[in-house]
């Protein structure tokens, strides 16, 4: 159970970083100055 | 053992670190890509503590006594409640507390952006990543509330039975709140200094955010105030100690920027000024922390832990540099103009009102830091007593309310002596009939003038909704007096919920005035069937006791109360608390109104009992007062912010 809760914590922490750097992914309107 | 919550502090201060670095990245090459994944990492830092904070939560509500920190916050017989709130009656707990509040707040900006706040993230994202890791950085080396504990521990010492009463366990979060708070509209001056040529967005976020953490710091200093007065015994509210001062001294800035953005809305002034006061009400809330958690300066009710001082230190003069720094370099981006109001303005008044507000919080820091002052040139530590607070705050206090009843009745740019007059005899004509009526009753002179100006500016305010419902109904004939003020208040609810605001604060004013000039309070020996009269109220003993309070045994005391308004009976409690050398007494009061009356059961002999029994007017009006003014933050807060902008655009086009 404990061992879950890290593994999700890390997997889901690695996609919120990663996730912009995949092909296709759209840029966020905000980065426009 | 598994332990999740240090494996997720670590893995937030992984991910900070690595947001840290995509943030300069993004800022630097302005890649999107890094600038959206450092975002990314925001929320993985806000997961990771939401998951250290809830296995905190688990391990101290399952009492698991393998880890230090629920052996010293809490033990088996500890009701649920306060196993909750021992999360943060503890040092690391606290700082735990503070980092979960500060990640919440960056998370929430970061899911729900205002379009208008968009371009700021970036450098917003990064501020927040500076702060948050500061906390991690002392939680993962100085402070970890996920440490072991010795082997065999079967049961905890428990939470100093003081805090254990309902308001502590919500009271803390509501001030850190407050402070954490304040990290917001930090943020978003320093994003808005980076990028340069601020609008009118940077104004309306600043200005919402910093009004959000004034409510929480607003009710967590009066819940604290509420709890002193309950809890203490010693038949006050507020007494100048080092952590009262440290949360008031952010809640002055806080007002005097809410106060001259209106200006900077309107005019187009003060806006150098604006960003000052953001940068230093978020130093003055770390300042504070440090002053209380540094052990620097003794107060009776912090925890402190001396080691972190020197880190507190660095980190306070770091980011005093960099607002400094960013100021300094960015002063001419700002395009700030020369306040251009006559003396008779309300851009006058208000630069009036933002230098008492000033003079208060130096004055008031000056007198915190006395007792290290004192040490260093003298060598001895003098502490500044109430007195001298109390000497120093009092008159400003009265100015600032003097000048709550004039600026509403002054225009911009340029107002009329004769016109304001006009305007101002109606509730000066209040004021002085309060004042004369205080006078006349009380011989109090000081007193008569502070309760006269204070119905001065509270009828200037009553009549300001007066005539919001007089126009509403000269437009609207047939309506209401109810739906018409209702309307009123729904077209401008920023203004008139000011103006409640304001209403709350004078309400609490009085509060205060009531209980500092026309206390009476006596320390009296009693045997059962003796009488004692204190101001209005007669006392009688009509027994003594011995009962258990929860685990607690006690000793207590029965008092038949006849007053004016009624009569009650009241028990105050001699409580016998492990771990303690000396009984502690819990108060019994009985609050009405006009008057409460504060019971203390100082000691027994025999059949004789000491009591200190106090009469405190007017001190309900505190608690209502603090209530009213939360509910006018509530409805200033629901102002339509597009028509805000729109209507501050047409404003600053026309100049």
């Amino acid at each position: 159970m404990t061992l879950l809760m890290e593994f999700s914590l890390v997997l889901v922490g690695l996609i919120a970083i990663l996730l912009p750097f995949w092909p296709g992914t759209p840029p966020h309107d905000g980065d426009v100055s | 053992m598994t332990n999740v919550g240090s494996f997720a502090l670590d893995a937030g201060s992984l991910f900070l670190a690595y947001g840290i670095l995509a943030s300069v990245v993004g800022l630097v090459r302005w890649d999107r890509r890094f600038l959206a994944s450092a975002r990314g990492a925001g929320l993985a830092v806000a997961l990771a503590l939401a998951v250290a904070s809830l296995w905190l939560w688990h391990l101290l509500l399952v009492s698991d006594f393998r880890y230090a920190y629920v052996v010293q916050e809490t033990n088996l017989t500890l009701p649920l409640l306060y196993k909750v709130a021992a999360f943060w009656s503890g040092f690391s707990g606290s700082l735990l507390l503070w980092s979960l509040l500060l990640a919440l707040y960056m998370g929430y900006h970061l899911v729900f952006p205002r379009p208008e706040a968009r371009p700021l993230l970036p450098v917003v994202t990064l501020v927040f990543f500076v702060v948050v890791g500061f906390f991690l950085f002392l939680l993962d080396t100085q402070a970890n509330p996920f440490a072991p504990a010795p082997p065999g521990i079967v049961d905890g010492q428990g939470l100093n039975p003081l805090l254990q009463y309902p308001e502590m366990a919500i009271h803390p979060v509501l001030l850190y709140a407050g402070f954490t708070g304040m990290t917001v509209p930090f943020a978003f001056a320093m994003a808005t200094l980076w990028r340069g040529k601020p609008g009118q967005e940077w104004l309306w976020l600043t200005r919402r955010t910093t009004l959000v953490a004034w409510l929480f710091l607003t009710a967590g200093i009066v819940l604290g105030a509420h709890w002193s007065y309950r809890v203490l015994g010693w038949g006050g509210y507020w007494a100048w100690d080092p952590v009262e001062n440290a949360s008031f001294l952010p809640w002055l800035t806080a007002t005097a920027f809410l106060h001259s953005a209106i200006v900077e809305e309107r005019r187009g002034s003060m806006r150098g000024w604006n960003v000052i006061l953001v940068l230093v009400t978020f130093l003055l809330t770390l300042f504070g922390t440090f002053l209380t958690r540094s052990g620097i300066v003794t107060s009776i009710h912090a925890f402190t832990n001396t080691s972190v001082w020197p880190y507190f230190l660095f980190f306070l003069g770091s980011m005093t540099l960099a607002s400094c720094s960013m100021l300094a370099v960015r002063w001419r981006t700002l395009g700030d103009r020369p306040v251009s109001g006559s003396w008779l303005s309300k851009e006058t008044s208000f630069v009036f009102n933002n230098v008492l507000l000033l003079g208060a919080t130096l004055a008031i820091l000056w007198g915190t830091l006395y007792p290290l002052v004192s040490e260093a040139v003298l060598g001895a530590t003098i502490t500044a007593g109430t007195s001298y607070f109390n000497t120093v705050f009092a008159p400003i206090a009265l100015a600032l309310v003097l000048f709550m009843g004039i600026c509403p009745e002054l225009p911009w740019q340029e107002g009329e002596l004769p016109a304001l007059l006009r305007g101002l005899a109606p509730s000066g004509l209040v004021g002085l009939v309060v004042a004369g009526g205080v006078l006349g009753l009380s011989k109090e002179v000081p007193a008569s003038v502070a309760i006269g100006v204070t119905a001065f500016s509270f009828a200037t305010m009553v009549r300001a909704y007066g005539l919001a419902i007089r126009r509403r109904r000269a437009a609207f004939p047939g309506e209401g007096w109810l739906p018409a003020l209702f309307q009123a208040v729904a077209v401008n609810r920023r203004r008139y919920g000011g103006y409640l605001v304001h209403i709350g604060i004078l309400i609490l004013t009085l509060g205060i005035i009531g209980t500092q000039v026309f206390q009476v309070s006596r320390t009296v020996t009693l045997r059962p069937g003796s009488e004692v009269s204190v101001g209005a109220a007669s006392i009688r003993l009509e027994g003594l006791g011995n009962r258990f309070l929860g685990p607690y045994p006690s000793r207590y005391a029965v008092l038949s109360v006849r007053a004016p308004g009624g009569s009650a009976t009241l028990q105050p409690s001699l409580i016998d608390y492990p771990f303690q050398n000396t009984p502690t007494g819990r108060p019994a009061i009985w609050s009405t109104p006009w008057a409460d009356v504060y019971t203390v059961l100082s000691g027994t002999s025999g059949q004789e009992a000491t009591f200190l029994l106090i009469v405190n007017p007017l001190v309900s009006w505190i608690w209502f007062g603090a209530l009213v003014t939360v509910i006018g933050v509530f409805v200033a807060l629901g102002h339509g912010r597009r028509q805000e902008a729109l209507e501050a655009e047409a404003r600053l086009a026309a100049l």
